[in-house]
């Protein structure tokens, strides 16, 4: 578990647009400069936002990463399919 | 020496904007656009020289690397929110002058009031400052002086503690030097929860705890706010609730004294809305 890495990977994806290419064009290498552990790096690398969740990731970086990463068309269907999708998880430990 | 004058808490909702811009005739968002016009009149009326402002920042630029509990602003002008805001809410622009002496008097002096201020020379205020101005103070026209919370990132400073540095910050304002007038703005939340598994598009996550803090505050019962305001009973109404933390530290400030005025609103289509209100001079 890195929670800290995965939230340092969306804050940066959220707030830096050069950095928001970059992985959105080359993830492996831009999640390479990164300590995590095989989960995170799958669920980063697969837009899963409901597994980022389930690990403790932020989910006000969750809310804005996959808002960032996602087409505006497709934003808001995305986004509603992720908050539907964590009923029954509860509330995570997102501290880090 | 400087004179607390007014005190007000608002909401930072960045939906709230567009929302009021796009309201039509619905009735609650009508009564929402006349509340925070009344809230701009009353900051008027107070002939702040300086507005103090309270809130927090969105992990933007406070994060985990680094996290200050309270910090100040101290670098001689400021703007925000920050590009992505902008992208994201359609937010509008804000810049203002910062007050330094005051902004230094806080960090130096807070020691022997038992605060440890963190502080910035290099920063920009986010939509938790940006929202609240522009609707109370969209002149841009007086000095500000920001000081940050941290009410995202666990382990949070407790509801105490948040009471305790509101009391520091009253005292710290009377014994300013400077002969000035200073307002408070701070804003944060009632119930609202994001990216977890409540909706926060279909009004507040948690009336019950909206009203019963909404009435706590009306009646001037700090202590019952303070013993109520655990983290876990903020979690439970919604997981960024711990923005209630700085209505909290307001309560500290005002030391006791009722509210002069406060409202909560419901609208149907976001979080509850509402303002807090200590006018405290002798406009």
């Amino acid at each position: 578990m890195s929670r800290y890495a995965v939230d340092k990977v969306m804050r940066r994806v959220i707030t830096d647009p050069q950095a928001k290419e970059t992985f959105l064009a080359r993830r492996e290498e831009f999640l390479a400069g990164f300590e995590l552990d095989d989960d995170e790096r799958r669920a980063l690398t697969e837009d899963d936002l409901t597994a980022l969740y389930r690990m403790g990731a932020h989910p006000f970086l969750i809310v804005g990463f996959g808002g960032s990463i996602t087409p505006p068309a497709e934003r808001h269907a995305r986004m509603t399919a992720y908050q539907k999708s964590l009923a029954g998880l509860g509330y995570p430990d997102y501290s880090t | 020496m400087a004179e607390l004058v007014e005190i007000i808490g608002l909401t930072h909702n960045p939906f709230l904007p567009k929302l009021l811009l796009e309201r039509g005739n619905d009735p609650v968002l009508e009564q929402i656009a006349a509340d925070y016009a009344f809230m701009h009149d009353r900051l008027a009326a107070a002939r702040a020289d300086v507005i103090v402002v309270i809130a927090s920042d969105h992990l933007n630029q406070w994060f985990m690397d680094n996290m200050p509990a309270f910090l100040v602003g101290k670098a001689p002008r400021t703007n925000g929110p920050f590009p992505h805001e902008c992208r994201a809410f359609g937010l509008k622009p804000y810049e203002a002058a910062i007050d330094v002496e005051l902004a230094k008097w806080f960090v130096a002096r807070g020691f022997d009031e038992r605060v440890d201020f963190a502080f910035s020379d290099e920063f920009l205020i986010d939509h938790a400052f940006t929202v609240p101005l522009n609707f109370v103070r969209p002149e841009m026209d007086l000095p500000i002086v920001p000081l940050w919370t941290n009410v995202m990132a666990p382990p949070l400073p407790p509801a105490k503690r948040f009471f305790e540095v509101g009391e520091a910050l009253t005292r710290l304002i009377s014994s300013a030097p400077a002969k000035q007038r200073v307002a408070v703005v701070t804003s944060g939340h009632f119930a609202v929860e994001v990216g977890g598994p409540k909706p926060n598009t279909a009004g507040s996550t948690d009336e019950e705890f909206d009203r019963h803090m909404m009435q706590l505050i009306a009646d001037g019962d700090a202590a019952r706010v303070v013993r109520d305001a655990t983290f876990e009973r903020l979690m439970q109404a919604g997981n960024v609730t711990p923005g209630f933390l700085n209505y909290v530290l307001l309560l500290g400030m005002a030391g006791g004294r009722k509210p002069t005025a406060t409202a909560l609103r419901f609208p149907a289509a976001t979080t509850a809305v509402y303002y807090m209100e200590w006018a405290l001079g002798d406009a």
